[in-house]
């Protein structure tokens, strides 16, 4: 060999936005080109079979079909260093919404029958990677900055340690905190009015950066946008099993307006789930099994309450008919 | 607590001066105190009874126990042997 190290990236169910990042981080970065050989990657090079041994591998989007899962599991078998790579393969990322619908009747809503046979076997629900097989890196985010995968590509080379992220968006969002007098919570984004230099969980918006991992530099917070909660949450909330996105938040913004976290908690969870869908909270990790074994979590609240909503339902069933219609003709 | 154990530690590059530790302690005299420049300061760490509610309230994970509640198994066998040895 030539003393690189092989690199392989493997396509999921996904946007493709994550290995556009890759590309542009070694595009970049020479340095890596140097250390680094791709051998399978469909988007850049022609080779069709992933090789029997791989270095370094990156995987990128959600498990959804069959496929999807055997090759997954073929990367993790050839891999000696696995990568997780965006929001839909760590946490499920917005792809992993399409929970939120029957499989069949989508298929029947799209393509007028229930299922194409000829076509790839889907899965009955959407899978997040990160909770089929054992991984050695995740680089969240959508789409992941380039820094982090250069970082994580360089430091592997290198035979380092890659640091491990424990703080959240707040630590690099340049808002002033100040404390509430009256706790309300507005629905919807910030409009023209909102302050542009205090903090949105101050003004009564939702923002999950208190709550999600760092990394971003806190874009979205300085143009004036909430934080969506892109990076997954917080790792802390992720490991322990009392804490879930929804308490934690509101545990932040009770003492915030100088109420109890322990014993006003569930007021103020109450006020947030009557303002906010539940499945908002979960804009990027709906389908993570993580967070939907919490004993007090709220994501399979989301999830049922999102599965019933009377207008997903008629409004799949009257494209079904729709698409049932036109096939007729 | 032992007092001597824990060390507290704020992080000032990650805090956002929203103060939510000194409104949440739970010590009778509270650990927190605003400084002067506004960033909170651990004014009396040997009150800590490391409850942990700061970390939890913290926006940005800004506060670091340091030796925290260091858990030791002993083994009993050896316990027992040692009462047993005093009370001969």
């Amino acid at each position: 060999m030539t003393g690189k190290l092989t690199l392989a990236v493997i396509p999921l169910s996904g946007c493709g936005g994550c290995e556009v990042q890759v590309l542009r981080a070694l595009a970049l970065h020479e340095d890596l080109m140097e250390r680094y050989e791709i051998v399978y990657w469909p988007l850049v090079v022609e080779e069709t079979k992933l090789p029997e041994k791989v270095d370094v591998a990156i995987v990128e989007g959600l498990v959804r079909t069959r496929e999807n899962l055997e090759a997954l599991r073929e990367a993790r078998l050839r891999s000696r260093t696995l990568i997780l790579l965006g929001s839909c393969a760590a946490w499920g990322g917005i792809g992993g919404s399409a929970d939120s619908f029957n499989p069949r009747l989508s298929m029947k809503a799209i393509y007028g029958r229930e299922g194409i046979e000829e076509s790839a076997e889907m899965l009955p629900r959407a899978y997040a990677a990160a909770d089929l097989v054992p991984v050695d890196y995740i680089i969240s985010r959508c789409p992941p900055p380039v820094e982090h995968v250069v970082l994580a590509l360089r430091a592997i080379a290198e035979g380092k340690k890659v640091p491990v992220a424990d703080s959240t968006v707040c630590s690099q969002c340049p808002r002033e905190i100040k404390p509430v007098e009256k706790l309300e919570f507005k629905p919807g984004l910030p409009g023209p009015n909102a302050d542009p230099k205090t903090c949105f969980l101050s003004q009564g918006y939702l923002c999950l950066g208190s709550v999600t991992t760092v990394g971003c530099g806190a874009p979205c917070t300085r143009h004036g946008v909430t934080c969506f909660g892109c990076g997954g949450p917080h790792i802390e909330i992720a490991e322990r099993r009392d804490m879930d996105i929804v308490t934690a938040l509101a545990k932040k913004v009770a003492t915030l307006a100088g109420l109890d976290p322990a014993n006003d908690l569930d007021k103020v969870v109450d006020m947030l789930l009557k303002v906010y869908e539940p499945r908002r909270f979960y804009v990027f990790t709906f389908a993570s099994q993580v967070l939907r074994r919490k004993p007090h979590g709220y994501a399979v609240h989301a999830l049922a309450s999102t599965r019933r909503d009377p207008v997903f339902v008629k409004r799949l069933e009257e494209r079904a008919h729709f698409a049932s219609g036109e096939e007729g003709l | 607590m032992p007092a001597s154990t824990v060390t507290i530690r704020i992080l000032r590059e990650r805090c956002k001066k929203c103060l939510n530790c000194v409104r949440v302690c739970t010590a009778f005299d509270g650990v927190f105190e605003e400084g002067p420049d506004g960033y909170p300061v651990v004014a009396r760490p040997e009150e800590c009874v490391q409850c942990l509610i700061c970390h939890t309230v913290c926006p940005a994970n800004a506060i670091v126990h340091e030796n925290y509640r260091v858990t030791m198994l002993i083994n009993p066998d050896e316990a027992i042997i040692e009462r047993y040895r005093n009370m001969v």
